[in-house]
């Protein structure tokens, strides 16, 4: 049975937004797409921030907005859980009258609910936090906090609106990681709201791809790799998705060759899976100066040229593929067979448990 | 140590001008405190005179700041965050008595809460109570003036403020009660500081509103500003004491506050 069913149709200024989706019990819905194509949009509806013109959204059997039938339940009464985007920690509240906050609005007395926070904090790692406004904590444990805060309630559907997007780079990979491990701690329906097509491979079972307010493209991350249907898609599958063993910081792929990573101690060594985005990987005609830890001698197997970019597969120790712009090739003087130098930094590395 | 700064470096024009604002307002102080007459001050500032009316003064102001707050802050809340026919029309009257001369707005207030006003006589033959005359009569009128602060300075806030926050507590089970109280008051808590000290200031320096409708009666409706119009007709010396403690208790309440709330 299907936990969430959700038709939305609805305008909002000059988005036009038509859209049907669903998730079942258990299961993670990442719903992918360029900025503009309305994702947020479609968690306001699901939550209830905004009713939608037509269509119908039902959660477990129970109608929450139908504008056929004038039903419409608020926000306050729906049995959803979000992770927004900048969080929205209430700012001037402690990070476990944050988390208490739900349980507070629902009549459990404050004793009760701090001591529910208290276990949501300890759960978390953030117990030594519980007093701590949100100006004084990280952006990954502002996250766990709203993470903590939209579970406290134990909802039946959790929807997480770009979680990593508030957060640099460098610290992202690691709060992924930590994220995915949290998330599946979850038993309801999850739906991610991402424009990063890691995220989605991640932290997602099935993808959901939406352009300009409509659904593109559905399935799997294998499905959607082998049959993209439109170019934005396959922009995004692009990315090279690899296997291996992590010990230490250096992961021994299962094709052969070794990359240096920044993983976290919170990614449990063995059985890894990386994701690298083509543009990450840098190509030279020369071996770099420095000393970057992950350089490689690779061979171009094949050129495709894909407006102004170039995508290069390379083969050699690491089967990946790379892209550069037009210049950059012609600078290379890139051809099939020729060798090149190949570099990429080590927090270019997304590393999550498999 | 000396850091170069590059960011807020005035342009120059600005400087002799913002001197002449500085002393337009500083030089009326400083002429007042030169005619001062130091040695009978102790004398002057322990008259009843004197301390019945500091004391109105502040219990006036006071409330009518409370007052303010317990409907102006609704009332900014409806003006910000709602939409309904005629709202423009009533932004604008919630803001007249700004603009309105205060003896108007008294005279106003003696049609509407006076022995045969519009709601003042259904009171008095009720209930025998009579607003005009009285403390309450100096609270109303100084409420009536001063509120329009208090208003425009929360809307202006509650604007401002984020309103994701709010949607994020409904999504949390928060009633819109809940939600008003926890979230939308705390975000907006400066701009309701700022607006309640605006508030408070327009309130003590209140003079014609009050002696329309409240009248000029010493230790019942005579505040500090009536009392200084009096004394100045008779006892220059108590007129000067009096000022100097209006602008003593004037700054002492907006020297801490101006810089946190008052942005």
């Amino acid at each position: 049975m299907s936990t969430l069913d959700a038709a939305i149709r609805l305008r909002l200024g000059d988005l036009d937004l038509d859209v049907a989706l669903g998730a079942d019990t258990g299961e993670a819905v990442a719903i992918l797409g360029p900025n503009g194509a309305g994702k947020t949009t479609i968690v306001r509806a699901l939550a209830g921030l905004v009713p939608i013109d037509g269509g119908c959204i039902t959660l477990d059997g129970a109608v929450l907005d139908r504008p056929d039938s004038a039903t419409f339940v608020p926000s306050e009464r729906r049995p959803i859980g979000v992770v927004f985007q900048d969080y929205l920690l209430f700012p001037r509240m402690s990070a476990r009258d944050n988390i208490a906050f739900g349980l507070r609005s629902r009549g459990i007395d404050k004793a009760a609910a701090h001591e529910q926070a208290d276990a949501w904090l300890d759960r978390f790692g953030l117990a030594e936090h519980a007093r701590s406004r949100p100006s004084a904590l990280s952006g990954g444990q502002a996250q766990r906090v709203a993470l903590a805060r939209a579970l406290a309630t134990n909802p039946k559907l959790l929807l997480l609106d770009e979680p990593l997007a508030a957060l640099d780079a460098s610290t992202r990979v690691h709060v992924r990681a930590e994220l995915r491990r949290h998330l599946t701690t979850f038993e309801g329906a999850r739906i991610l709201i991402t424009h990063d097509p890691i995220d989605a491979l991640i932290l997602a079972d099935r993808l959901v791809i939406v352009e300009d307010g409509r659904i593109t493209q559905t399935g799997t991350a294998a499905d959607i790799t082998s049959r993209p249907a439109t170019r934005y898609v396959a922009d995004l599958v692009g990315i090279n998705l690899l296997h291996g063993r992590l010990d230490g910081s250096t992961v021994h792929l299962a094709d052969g060759g070794e990359l240096t990573v920044a993983a976290d101690d919170d990614v449990p060594r063995g059985d890894v899976a990386l994701a690298i985005r083509p543009q990450a990987i840098a190509l030279y005609a020369e071996r770099p100066d420095g000393s970057p830890r992950n350089v490689w001698a690779a061979t171009v197997a094949d050129l495709e040229a894909d407006r102004d970019r170039i995508r290069v597969r390379l083969s050699g120790p690491i089967s990946l593929t790379a892209e550069v712009t037009a210049t950059a090739a012609h600078t290379l003087d890139l051809r099939p067979g020729q060798q090149v130098w190949a570099s990429i930094k080590a927090v270019d590395v997304s590393v999550y448990e498999r | 140590m000396r850091r170069r700064r590059t960011r807020n470096r005035a342009p120059w024009v600005l400087l002799p001008l913002a001197a002449v604002g500085v002393a337009f307002i500083v030089l009326p102080l400083v002429a007042l405190l030169q005619r001062t007459p130091w040695g009978d001050l102790g004398r002057l500032l322990g008259d009843p005179v004197v301390t019945d009316a500091l004391r109105l003064s502040l219990v006036s102001a006071l409330v009518a700041t409370v007052l303010s707050l317990l409907v102006g802050v609704p009332l900014a809340w409806v003006l910000a965050r709602t939409d309904f026919p005629g709202r423009a029309v009533v932004r604008a009257l919630v803001t007249l008595p700004m603009v309105l001369p205060p003896v108007v707005g008294g005279a106003a207030l003696l049609f509407a809460f006076g022995r045969r006003g519009l709601l003042g006589e259904p009171i008095y033959d009720g209930t025998g109570f009579l607003l005009p005359f009285s403390l309450w009569g100096v609270i109303a009128a100084n409420t009536f003036v001063a509120m329009p602060f208090l208003v425009i300075t929360v809307e202006a806030g509650l604007r401002s403020a984020d309103e994701r926050y709010e949607d994020a507590a409904a999504t949390l089970g928060a009633s819109r009660w809940t939600i008003f109280r926890r979230i939308t008051v705390p975000n907006a808590m400066p701009a309701v500081l700022a607006g309640a000290v605006l508030c408070w200031a327009r309130a003590l320096g209140e003079f014609g509103a009050t002696v329309t409708f409240a009248g000029n009666l010493q230790g019942r409706t005579q505040t500090m500003p009536l009392a200084v119009f009096l004394a100045l007709e008779s006892d220059r010396d108590a007129a000067i004491a009096l000022s100097l403690v209006l602008i003593a208790v004037s700054l002492a309440v907006l020297i801490p506050l101006r810089d946190r709330w008052l942005r």
